[in-house]
């Protein structure tokens, strides 16, 4: 059913609103593949205490994640009662790669009936965010976001947005991805030096107290509609640069559509969480 | 916001086993046409499952050069219709520079998915990330010239309701002018079919096609893939009657919640799922009493419809003998991501066609879902202003979306 008309764009281009909550607690991880694959017998030593047998199905980008997350409930000013009622918001990269690259190669071989019933569960977009709601109890919503080289805009996105509207109390907003991206073989093994790292930030309302920064998002003219792909930084770089500016400098990130998300340290208080795996001295001496 | 501050839906683009249309997609839903088939796009002999419901080819937009529109992998050629033909229905296809478009897709295995059609072509995507960094949500933005922000999604099987529901949100910020919103999942491959089968979530009915996906019935053996999508165009009510819009529905209330209990089972206990409609409905402002049609998630398998019958006992209360329910996957698959979108068009052709929609191959309810006022076989004429869908996934993902009578 066609109409001939348009919509006029007055009112949205001068009416919209920006969003604000509080950084209460963060960690980064960087893990070897070797290190990272190690976990999936390392049950007991991570949130929920899943089960060898559930982790060694999970991805190493999720198995990341529980890391940084267990590092971070650490970190928290005024930690929570409990994680019951948050969400989580899990940007990822190309997950799922390595065992769907063994997938393929053993479907080649052996046909439909050693498909192994683990690869969908464990490895689609929502899998890192339910099995870490699942780790920590979370009832709140969970969902994957992003998927790509271009997706993590995505996560800022969501996570504030959902923040917003939903009267949590909280939101675990996760970037994980191997940096590089890996070239692997056909039994899903880098064939290069990598790691795999995660970004793990713990945000709750504006109204939260002593929280450690501000993060909000705005609409401005002036930012880019479309985005470069590949982008240039992941958001774990750009946190660590943050980190590193010594308090100074305001995180932004572009966001497309004329969004973009800017994180400053509170005002308040100064944080003096480290970055709990630094990749360089210089983090550390800024930590 | 005000009432005529509501969203609502002016453009649907979609493509299904049993449609690539709103109207081929409505007729073919109300006279009970199944798309479920003996799947001949590839080999399936030894497939525990050899049946699900497929689209076939998807048509080329107008003024899309064909070929390079056939060179794309489908999942691409999926998003690419909906999203233009949803546009075109909105009367969008010409529009202002400067209009905001947003962009919000639900895609639960994109990745995989491409990797696996690029893999059957002889590529190499899945050993090598750097051939592909954009994603599909990003190709339509690109390729259609959008100027909003753009977001993927998933929450595995109810990803469609999420896009809804962030399309709506971005839209209450200012953030966009329009959106488009909906999901899209090409899930019927030799991989998918093999995972899905093994996991005994599939009907084995490979005999009968068209009688294998049974919700709610007591000889129900599991469900039946599909493949498709539907993109909406979302737009603020008081734009789309300024410029004389056709308003297909209101988007009125979600909600979602986790279950934090297993990544395939659903909780057994289902506080959650109860806790995904209760906050959907008062979102809504609905009471059980008003609902007029229930689109339920039921897929067919043993576990799951009773799960969703306890939840729908529990939030309807008095009213679960009254307010008419079914299950429109036996028509037209599961769709996993995209199951949520197509069947939120499902509800619009409830609210514009004024009837209750059925539940086919329902000969014989279970008795653990006997409680409820199933629509069996045969769509009922009734006075429809408000419809629920429910659309649980993997993961414990619970969701629920409010559609009313445009206002």
């Amino acid at each position: 059913m066609p109409t001939t008309n348009t919509p006029n764009r007055e009112t949205a281009t001068e009416n919209h609103d920006s969003l604000e909550c509080a950084v209460t607690s963060y960690a980064t991880t960087r893990l070897s593949y070797d290190a990272v694959n190690a976990l999936r017998k390392q049950s007991d030593t991570l949130p929920g205490a899943l089960g060898n047998s559930v982790l060694r199905h999970s991805d190493e980008q999720t198995l990341t994640a529980l890391v940084a997350v267990k590092d971070a409930i650490t970190q928290f000013e005024t930690p929570p009662a409990d994680f019951q009622n948050w969400g989580v918001v899990f940007s990822t990269r190309y997950l799922g790669r390595t065992a769907f690259a063994q997938a393929l190669n053993k479907f080649a071989v052996d046909g439909p009936w050693n498909v192994s019933v683990q690869v969908v569960p464990n490895r689609s977009l929502h899998s890192p965010a339910s099995m870490l709601g699942l780790a920590l109890g979370c009832h709140g919503p969970c969902v994957g976001v992003g998927g790509g080289l271009d997706g993590e805009p995505d996560a800022w996105l969501t996570a504030i947005s959902l923040l917003d509207q939903h009267s949590l109390p909280g939101i675990w907003l996760v970037f994980s991805g191997w940096e590089p991206d890996e070239r692997i073989d056909i039994e899903g093994t880098p064939l290069t030096d990598t790691s795999c790292t995660t970004l793990a930030l713990a945000l709750q309302p504006a109204s939260t107290t002593n929280p450690t920064a501000r993060l909000r998002i705005v609409y401005d003219q002036l930012a880019p509609v479309a985005l470069e792909i590949p982008a240039k930084t992941t958001a774990m770089t750009l946190f660590e640069n943050f980190v590193a500016s010594g308090h100074e400098k305001p995180l932004t990130v572009m966001l497309g559509g004329g969004l973009q998300a800017e994180m400053k340290w509170s005002n308040a208080v100064t944080s003096t969480i480290p970055l709990l795996r630094p990749v360089s001295t210089t983090l550390k001496k800024a930590a | 916001m005000t009432k005529q501050d509501t969203v609502c839906i002016t453009g649907v683009g979609l493509t299904s086993s049993i449609g690539h249309g709103y109207e081929e997609f409505a007729s073919n839903l109300l006279s009970s046409m199944s798309g479920i088939e003996r799947v001949s796009a590839f080999e399936v002999n030894d497939h525990p499952s050899q049946i699900a419901s497929l689209i076939g080819q998807i048509p080329c937009p107008e003024g899309f050069d064909e070929s390079e529109f056939r060179s794309r992998l489908r999942i691409e050629q999926c998003g690419i219709w909906c999203a233009e033909s949803a546009l075109k229905d909105a009367g969008l296809q010409k529009r202002p520079d400067g209009l905001r478009i947003g962009l919000v897709l639900g895609l639960g295995a994109e990745w995989m998915q491409s990797w696996e059609m690029d893999y059957r072509r002889g590529g190499r995507r899945a050993f090598d990330p750097t051939e592909e960094p954009a994603g599909l949500t990003t190709k339509v933005h690109r390729l259609l010239n959008l100027r909003g922000p753009q977001l993927t999604v998933s929450a595995a099987c109810a990803s469609g309701n999420w896009a809804l529901s962030q399309g709506r949100r971005w839209l209450e910020l200012g953030w966009v002018d329009v959106c488009l919103a909906g999901a899209c999942d090409i899930g019927v491959t030799p991989l998918s079919l093999a995972g899905f089968g093994n996991l005994r979530a599939l009907s084995r009915k490979n005999q009968a096609p068209h009688a294998a996906l049974r919700p709610f019935d007591k000889d129900r053996d599991g469900m039946v893939l599909g493949e498709g999508g539907a993109i909406f165009v979302l737009e603020k009510t008081s734009k789309a009657i300024e410029r004389g819009a056709h308003r297909y529905a209101d988007v009125a209330g979600f909600g979602a919640t986790s279950d934090a209990h297993h990544m395939v089972i659903p909780c057994p206990e289902p506080q959650q799922g109860i806790a995904a409609m209760k906050q959907a409905l008062n979102d809504a402002q609905v009471a059980p009493d008003e609902i007029d049609y229930i689109n339920a998630h039921a897929t067919g398998t043993p576990v799951g419809d009773v799960c969703e019958a306890k939840i729908l006992q529990s939030v309807l209360g008095a009213s679960v003998k009254d307010v008419p329910i079914s299950s429109t996957k036996a028509l037209t698959g599961h769709l996993l991501s995209a199951a949520a979108a197509i069947e939120a068009v499902a509800c619009l052709v409830a609210l514009e066609r004024q009837v209750t929609l059925p539940t086919v191959n329902l000969d014989d309810p279970d008795p653990d879902c006997a409680m409820l006022n199933h629509v069996r076989n045969e769509p009922q004429p009734r006075t429809v202003d408000v419809t629920v869908s429910n659309s649980f996934g993997f993961g414990g993902n619970n969701t629920c979306l409010v559609l009313k009578k445009a206002a």
